[in-house]
């Protein structure tokens, strides 16, 4: 009996769907924390670029398109964690300042424990700024 | 009892990826270079963690310094990085990796530690290339 249960909760969760990195990349726009640098484009991009390298994630893919620079993320496995994937824009005309936003979702959609969103967002946007300021601007 | 007592000790090892950020060298030199050619690369291919070579052999006379920025792990995916040859305003060239995406002929202000082999790259105002162009049509 308990057997047969725990085989169903196994099936469940298994079932249930995982986050991979097209999941963040065919997200929203507006998915995500967001915050307005008081910079240009151009070195809002690159402060993004350098602050996500020098975190201990695996940049999936770069694109800069019109409107945006897109940065695709994923963070490996671990004893606690299946795994992040994230995504970061960096919003070209965004009005004032340069808007960058930051979304991620955990692979596993049923995990409690690895590295949220508000984490990734708060590191990401801690290294712009270090970036800035080590830039001068 | 001992299963129990590898399996905590591999919880334990394995727990530590928590999400860490490199700090930025405090002691930096910045450099001026345009952007003389872009190529996409796979990432893969480059040094992992062997970013940023060679901008400190900027003192050298070397025909080819190589910054690469990729910080890559081992399971890394199939991402493609840019490789930018640059003219620096020294007359010297450089070849830098970088996720920054930028165009030819841009002007760009190179960051590089003097404590380590980090270098970055930004977009610059073009009047700081303005001495370059005359090197280039030396050549």
């Amino acid at each position: 009996m308990v057997a047969r249960l725990f085989f169903i909760l196994s099936l469940c969760v298994a079932t249930y769907g995982c986050a991979t990195t097209n999941t963040v990349r065919n997200a929203n726009q507006d998915a995500g924390i967001s915050r307005v640098f008081n910079n240009d484009y151009d070195t809002v991009k690159a402060a993004a670029a350098e602050a996500i390298e020098r975190l201990n994630v695996n940049i999936r893919s770069t694109e800069e398109t019109s409107t945006s620079y897109q940065v695709i993320f994923s963070k490996s496995i671990s004893a606690f964690s299946w795994g992040e994937v994230g995504r970061v824009l960096v919003f070209r005309n965004s009005g004032e300042g340069t808007k960058v936003t930051v979304s991620a979702e955990k692979r596993s959609q049923l995990q409690i424990t690895g590295t949220n969103e508000q984490k990734f967002a708060s590191e990401i946007f801690a290294g712009i700024d270090e970036e800035l300021k080590a830039l001068g601007t | 009892m001992r299963c129990i007592l590898v399996f905590i000790l591999s919880i334990g090892l394995l727990s530590c990826e928590r999400l860490e950020r490199e700090p930025i060298s405090s002691d930096v030199t910045f450099y001026v270079g345009k952007v003389a050619a872009a190529t996409r690369v796979d990432a893969t291919k480059q040094e992992s963690r062997g970013k940023r070579v060679a901008l400190s052999a900027l003192s050298l006379n070397s025909l080819v310094m190589v910054v690469g920025s990729t910080a890559t792990e081992k399971d890394f995916g199939d991402d493609k990085v840019w490789k930018y040859e640059l003219q620096l305003a020294s007359g010297r060239p450089a070849v830098i990796f970088s996720y920054n995406v930028l165009s030819i002929g841009d002007c760009v202000r190179i960051r590089q530690s003097n404590i380590s082999d980090d270098a970055a790259l930004f977009l610059a105002a073009e009047n700081l290339c303005a001495a370059i162009n005359p090197i280039e049509q030396q050549n």
